[in-house]
């Protein structure tokens, strides 16, 4: 492993576009080496023009809600919410995985020690255990608060071909049934597990929906049986996503998204990366965690498309199902938990 | 090189094609391979009685009155003869003519608008309609799993007592699959077996001229979907196969019916609005070929005189396979009657 230090200049922007140049050609020597990790007090924000050439080589450990936390807190109040992002971690590994990232002690309220917050950054050998519990849920719109908004009594949708990834997309687990029918008013459909062969997952892949090639072969048992509900019966196709109950004055709602053919093709694949952010409390050791897969669907953005179109009826395949679905589709996010 | 081979193959081909249509009635007519794919439900014996269970229970109904067989009689090529539209429970009136049911595995899909795409999706949607048997398949699975009588039959078809709503569809695939028509006198002839009468011939000749691009043999469909010119009934508001695609150019087109057994499947049209054969070609000798949708070979009317009508009904009627519509395989189960009896009687 190397593991690479550096501090940059905090005014001149050709100087840290200089380091970075030289730092990558310094790392170059070094082929053999399969794990490499660049760190440090770089003075910059993220979006400087320094930080772009390594970004198109390493990964930076900061991701999703964790980059908008400032590491640099003058010796002021530890919690300011101006503090800026400067201190970065890098990396690009073969034979590790990335696990965590946090940036430490942004609560203590006694004199501070450093005018920058520590980054703890967690990696782990790739044959650390993952245990490929699953777990599916509603994030920021719990149902009680799309219950609010409209009263739901269905709330389902079929989730498929669900896939662990390491991080260069290869497979490493796998359902051992092709379809689930996720019921967010049932909690055993919302927690399964799959297995995995024991290796480090950075992807989660899946299906939104049933798709082509099993909706053209016919009706399918478990899961897939039609007496579930999800099929249509006046005109043929699974129900990929159904939200039925009543809007706010009254009206019923039925929202039921499906279509197979050609030009109503609705089921999506996506790979979700498996944030790893550790959001609170001390870091445990890896045999202390429980190590499942946090699959959370946010409603926000679909329930917001529904209420501007006022389309509270939608029980066949067309143009909006698509959009729908993709909407669905982009608003899973996945966590260790 | 490779042109010349090809040209010489192109020419054999002509020579054959040329060959096969200056001969009499008597070629070989060779049926299309089976669109329904066996690997998702091979076939047994057991599933298929299950299927027929099935079809002949009142069971698959709201009200536990009406059954498959109620519109689909196995006297009459499975179809609901003598009604325009069929009644469902609670004596509701549907919107379209009941289709004769054989050879369905040769069906790409069903209904007259295709909006059905497997047969094994195709029960549930007469069950599930609130104006046929208004029921939902899983209470279809619950009633079932409720009855002693089907654990047998479950058991020896699935190698399971319990009743699922993908066992339930696919076997009554299983006994829908087995309605075979292909013993007509038609089918006799052009097996060398029987010989058409003069009329017959003569209408077979007009037949193949005038009909065949869309009733092709030896199916007499060629399982697409048509308008054949027949006004708007702007009663049932039905814009058929436009409806399920939303496509403008399938506005008004339905499903090109099989005419095998089509002396049992009167009255005619999605809507059954001709009683008899005579009117249906009346029809086509009206058409001027100016009707929205219109498909092309129809852009202008048959020209039937009344004789070319009568020599078309002559061999129309060779299409009734007699084997068919009375085989004792097809027809009511003995045994569900005692099932049924003792049902009412709770």
């Amino acid at each position: 492993m190397l593991v690479v230090n550096s501090h940059w200049d905090h005014v001149g922007v050709l100087a840290r576009q200089e380091s970075a140049k030289l730092i990558l050609k310094e790392i170059e020597a070094f082929t053999s080496i399969q794990n490499i990790i660049f760190l440090g007090d770089l003075n910059c924000a993220p979006e400087d023009a320094a930080l772009k050439k390594l970004r198109a080589e390493f990964s930076d450990a900061g991701i999703g809600n964790s980059s908008k936390v400032g590491t640099f807190n003058n010796f002021e109040r530890a919690a300011n919410p101006k503090a800026p992002r400067i201190d970065y971690v890098f990396y690009k590994l073969k034979n590790l995985g990335f696990h965590s990232y946090k940036v430490g002690n942004t609560d203590v309220t006694e004199p501070l020690l450093s005018d920058h917050f520590p980054i703890v950054v967690e990696f782990e050998k790739m044959n650390s255990k993952l245990e490929g519990r699953f777990q599916f849920n509603l994030k920021n719109t719990p149902l009680e608060y799309v219950d609010s908004l409209f009263h739901v009594e269905t709330l389902k949708c079929y989730v498929g071909h669900i896939e662990l990834l390491d991080m260069n997309k290869q497979i490493i687990g796998r359902d051992s049934v092709s379809y689930r029918l996720i019921d967010f008013k049932k909690s055993n459909s919302l927690n399964f597990s799959i297995n995995s062969n024991s290796s480090y997952a950075s992807y989660v892949r899946l299906t939104l929906g049933v798709d082509s090639v099993t909706n053209a072969a016919g009706v399918h048992c478990c899961a897939l049986d039609p007496a579930n509900g999800m099929y249509w019966s006046w005109q043929s196709g699974y129900i990929q996503f159904k939200l039925e109950g009543k809007e706010k004055e009254g009206a019923a709602l039925n929202l039921h998204l499906g279509g197979f053919s050609n030009a109503h093709m609705s089921s999506i694949t996506d790979e979700i990366p498996i944030h790893r952010w550790v959001t609170s409390g001390p870091l445990l050791p890896p045999n202390e965690r429980q190590q499942g897969i946090l699959v959370e669907l946010d409603l926000s953005t679909f329930i917001e498309r529904v209420n501007a179109n006022k389309e509270y009826s939608l029980m066949s395949p067309n143009s909006h199902v698509q959009e729908y679905m993709r909407k669905l589709c982009a608003s899973f996010s996945a966590t260790i938990k | 090189m490779i042109r010349k081979r090809q040209f010489a193959l192109l020419l054999i081909l002509l020579v054959i094609l040329a060959l096969g249509f200056s001969l009499p009635p008597k070629r070989k007519i060779i049926w299309p391979v089976k669109f329904y794919n066996e690997k998702n439900n091979p076939p047994s014996t057991e599933k298929k009685e299950l299927g027929r269970m099935l079809f002949y229970d009142p069971i698959l109904s709201s009200d536990n009155t009406i059954s498959c067989s109620s519109c689909h009689l196995s006297y009459t090529a499975f179809t609901h003869t003598d009604h325009a539209v069929s009644h469902g429970v609670f004596d509701r009136v549907g919107k379209r003519n009941a289709p004769a049911l054989f050879n369905l595995a040769w069906k790409k899909n069903f209904m007259w608008d295709g909006a059905i795409h497997s047969l094994d999706a195709q029960a549930m949607a007469p069950i599930e309609n609130v104006l046929e048997m208004n029921e939902t398949l899983a209470n279809v699975v619950k009633k079932l799993n409720e009855r002693k009588f089907y654990r047998a039959y479950f058991f020896q078809a699935w190698g399971d007592s319990l009743a699922t709503g993908e066992r339930v569809l696919k076997s009554l695939s299983q006994f829908m699959l087995s309605f075979v028509s292909n013993q007509s006198k038609y089918d006799e002839v052009i097996a060398g077996k029987n010989a058409f009468t003069e009329q017959e011939q003569k209408g077979y000749v007009l037949f193949q001229k005038k009909c065949n691009a869309c009733h092709t043999e030896p199916l007499f469909t060629n399982d697409e979907f048509k308008s054949n010119g027949i006004p708007f009934n702007d009663t049932l508001n039905d814009f058929g196969r436009g409806t399920v695609t939303t496509f403008r150019q399938d506005r008004f087109t339905f499903k090109v019916p099989s005419l095998r057994n089509v002396e049992m499947s009167f009255p005619y049209m999605h809507d059954g609005r001709f009683k008899t054969l005579q009117q249906v070609l009346n029809h086509y000798s009206s058409i001027t070929g100016k009707e929205e949708n219109i498909s092309s070979p129809l852009n202008h009317s048959l020209n039937l005189t009344s004789n070319d009508k009568q020599d078309l009904i002559a061999f129309l009627l060779t299409l009734t396979d007699q084997k068919f519509l009375t085989k004792k395989d097809y027809q009511f189960p003995q045994t569900l009657q005692h099932e049924i009896t003792q049902r009412s009687h709770r």
